[in-house]
């Protein structure tokens, strides 16, 4: 017997499309690339992903829910969603640009503002040592490969059509569990635990499972008050029970957003984030700063921090997050470059079209293109007593004081005849540059409609 | 007599009671994996896992790197899991769970195996806790199962999900009380790191009984890859030296 073995790659043929596989784990997108990168590739088949959102004033986890639902429709994989208004909220959710083609670039993977400023900076002549270099970017792209269809490029420009709404509901592609309308006995988690108990053994299983169309459940906002008055306890029962079902059903994954009253210890008690995340396979904050004034005016280019709690590792000790996310930046590569064993923080922000997670750093100090820093203010040194000084009534010799003289190169004034000397005691020359008017958005509280720039 | 166990990375005496904390950013799951392997090598060995969860295509896809098939011991009796939620749901007539049926599955079970060298490994039941069960249940439960251990002769370990490490429960603090060994896995203090995973702890517990060549209170750091860990001392990891 030989002893030489075939290398395999630990990426397969995908078993269905908007899939791939991973040591064994067949893994479906977000919709998000920048996500995907974090949760190691996407949401693996079989695993449950939570997200946080403590900021009511926003809808980021509902955001990424949607991005969820067009992602499964556009792939034709099967979703659920459960929710008091699921119609609504689906015909809300984004959709591809009409003129779509799978992997090419389309504008909704370049960011309007970026391109602005990265106009002549190609040019720039730097060290020819440099040249080499990658340019340094704060995010992922989108994979988009012929051979591996993965991740459409949602637009968030785009809305949904109605007909693919109507024909994915009438072929039974999406389903609801509408929770308004589900019966009113006993706890709505046990109910609903029930209504997707009966879905999937009622899916027609393909012999090899991973072959059977994967199924998305998706509930933007778990613990709203169309679920009832339920406590913690009922909550960790229902993500415990959920999880169970999908590890006895490998080919369904869930994503749920709590809501925002539930995402904090202040509900749960202490350690209840720590709760949730034993009771999940991915757990990630969004903190928006809608709330908080001080870290909007801190980080002015995102919209939110994101914190993660767990990652999924279905068929590994180690999530395989931490060896293949760039953003992370826990990867071998990057530990043996030396500068990436620790993590990166990270940040998310919404822009026009698409919504990105990326790296957060500090801006440079300074700037580049306007001064961060105030103005130093001038000083009128010619009003400036010494009112402590010793000899303050004593009279200043003129012989003591710096004599200052202004001329001007360009048209030097004639001596006026019988005028006093252009000696002047203590000048104050405050040169004013001219001020590039800040833009400027403000909203009338009056006129919704109208946007004051 | 008491003879050497390979409960990695320290060289523990079977026959005890370990206790294994962890945290969420540093799951003990290595610290479990790690010692069936190495002990399911013997045809002997015997082990029931009764977890909130029992990942069966995890156990198969990690164990299959240490060459150890774990579909074929399932099959054979060698290691059985145990599934608590089915054994936990309140029966008609009864408003809170009860643990009794659980307790019977853990009892039959470990009177079948009929073997010396047997653990029984209780992965996460104290976080029940968390699902309404009342804490002193918890504790009957793991006490009863502690004390089917001794009356067998088998290895308990007991895994406990810390989630608030700077103000320890009611459930740790009695569990701590029953363990001979304490193994504390946290994650660094200075955040997630990929040259280290994290640090592993042994303590002695109350009723340890002090053996030559066992060293207390000593630490080490680890690095996680897909199927193992890797332990060394302090300071000693590749991205530091």
């Amino acid at each position: 017997m030989s002893s030489f073995k075939r290398k395999v790659s630990a990426k397969q043929a995908a078993p269905f499309p908007g899939t791939r596989t991973y040591l064994s784990s067949t893994i479906t997108s977000t919709g998000i690339p920048s996500l995907d990168d974090i949760l190691g590739g996407g949401l693996p088949l079989s695993c449950s992903s939570v997200i946080l959102a403590p900021d009511p004033h926003s809808a980021y986890g509902e955001l990424v829910q949607k991005y969820a639902i067009a992602q499964g429709l556009a792939w034709d994989h099967r979703v659920c969603v459960v929710d008091g208004d699921p119609d609504a909220f689906v015909r809300g959710c984004m959709w591809l640009p009409p003129t779509y083609e799978y992997a090419k670039p389309t504008s909704a993977d370049t960011d309007e503002g970026d391109d602005a400023g990265n106009d002549g900076q190609d040019t720039i002549k730097i060290a020819w040592r440099y040249k080499q270099m990658k340019q340094f970017s704060t995010t992922v792209p989108a994979d988009v490969k012929d051979s591996e269809q993965f991740c459409h490029t949602m637009d968030l420009t785009h809305r949904i059509p109605e007909s693919i709404v109507a024909k994915a509901t009438k072929n039974g592609t999406l389903s609801f569990v509408d929770m308004n309308t589900a019966d009113s006995k006993g706890p709505s988690t046990t109910r609903v635990i029930d209504q997707l108990s009966a879905l999937l053994q009622g899916t027609p299983v393909n012999p090899p499972a991973a072959t059977t169309r994967p199924l998305r459940i998706v509930i933007p906002a778990f613990g709203a008050f169309q679920w009832g008055d339920i406590t913690s306890e009922d909550v960790l029962v229902f993500l415990h029970s959920l999880r169970a079902l999908l590890r006895h059903y490998p080919f369904a994954c869930a994503s749920i957003t709590l809501s925002p009253h539930a995402s904090t210890d202040a509900w749960g008690g202490a350690g209840w984030i720590q709760k949730i995340g034993w009771f999940s396979d991915a757990a990630i904050t969004l903190s928006a700063f809608t709330g908080d004034p001080a870290l909007s005016a801190a980080f002015p280019s995102h919209h939110g921090l994101l914190h993660i709690h767990t990652l999924p590792a279905p068929h590994t000790l180690l999530p395989p997050s931490d060896k293949l996310s760039v953003l992370r930046g826990l990867s071998p590569s990057a530990v043996s470059a030396g500068g990436g064993s620790g993590e990166n923080n990270l940040a998310f922000k919404c822009t026009r079209k698409r919504l990105i997670f990326e790296t957060l750093h500090l801006d440079v100090e300074g700037g580049i293109g306007e001064r961060r820093t105030t103005p130093s203010t001038p000083m009128d040194i010619g009003t400036h007593v010494h009112e402590h000084s010793p000899n303050q009534t004593a009279p200043i010799p003129s012989a003591s004081i710096a004599a200052v003289s202004v001329t001007l190169e360009a048209s030097p004034v004639p001596a006026m005849p019988g005028a006093t000397s252009p000696e002047v005691d203590v000048p104050s020359v405050t040169i004013e540059k001219p001020k590039k008017p800040k833009k400027r958005v403000a909203f009338h509280s009056d006129k919704p409609d109208l946007y004051d720039f | 007599m008491s003879t050497a166990t390979m409960l990695l990375p320290f060289d523990l005496p079977n026959r005890s009671t370990f206790l294994v904390t962890d945290e969420l950013f540093s799951p003990a799951d290595f610290i479990i994996h790690s010692h069936v392997a190495a002990q399911a090598k013997d045809r002997s060995y015997r082990c029931l896992i009764v977890s909130m969860l029992p990942d069966v295509s995890r156990w198969k896809a990690i164990a299959a790197k240490s060459k150890l098939n774990i579909a074929e011991k399932v099959a054979s009796g060698s290691i059985t899991f145990i599934d608590v939620l089915p054994l936990i749901r309140p029966s008609r007539g009864e408003d809170s769970p009860r643990l009794h049926d659980l307790f019977d599955a853990v009892s039959s079970n470990l009177s079948r195996f009929n073997s010396e060298d047997s653990d029984v490994i209780l992965d996460g039941i104290s976080s029940l806790q968390w699902m309404g069960i009342p804490s002193k249940d918890v504790v009957r439960f793991h006490r009863a199962v502690r004390g089917l251990c001794r009356k067998f002769g088998s290895t308990l370990l007991i895994r406990h999900h810390v989630v608030t490490p700077t103000q320890p429960d009611d459930v740790f603090r009695m569990l701590l009380q029953l363990c001979t060994y304490h193994i504390d896995v946290r994650p660094l203090a200075s955040g997630r790191s990929g040259a280290v995973s994290g640090e592993v702890t042994l303590y002695f517990g109350p009723s340890t009984r002090l053996i030559q060549g066992v060293q207390g209170n000593r630490r080490l750091q680890y690095r996680l890859s897909d199927n193992s860990a890797v332990f060394f001392e302090r300071g000693m990891a590749g991205g530091i030296l």
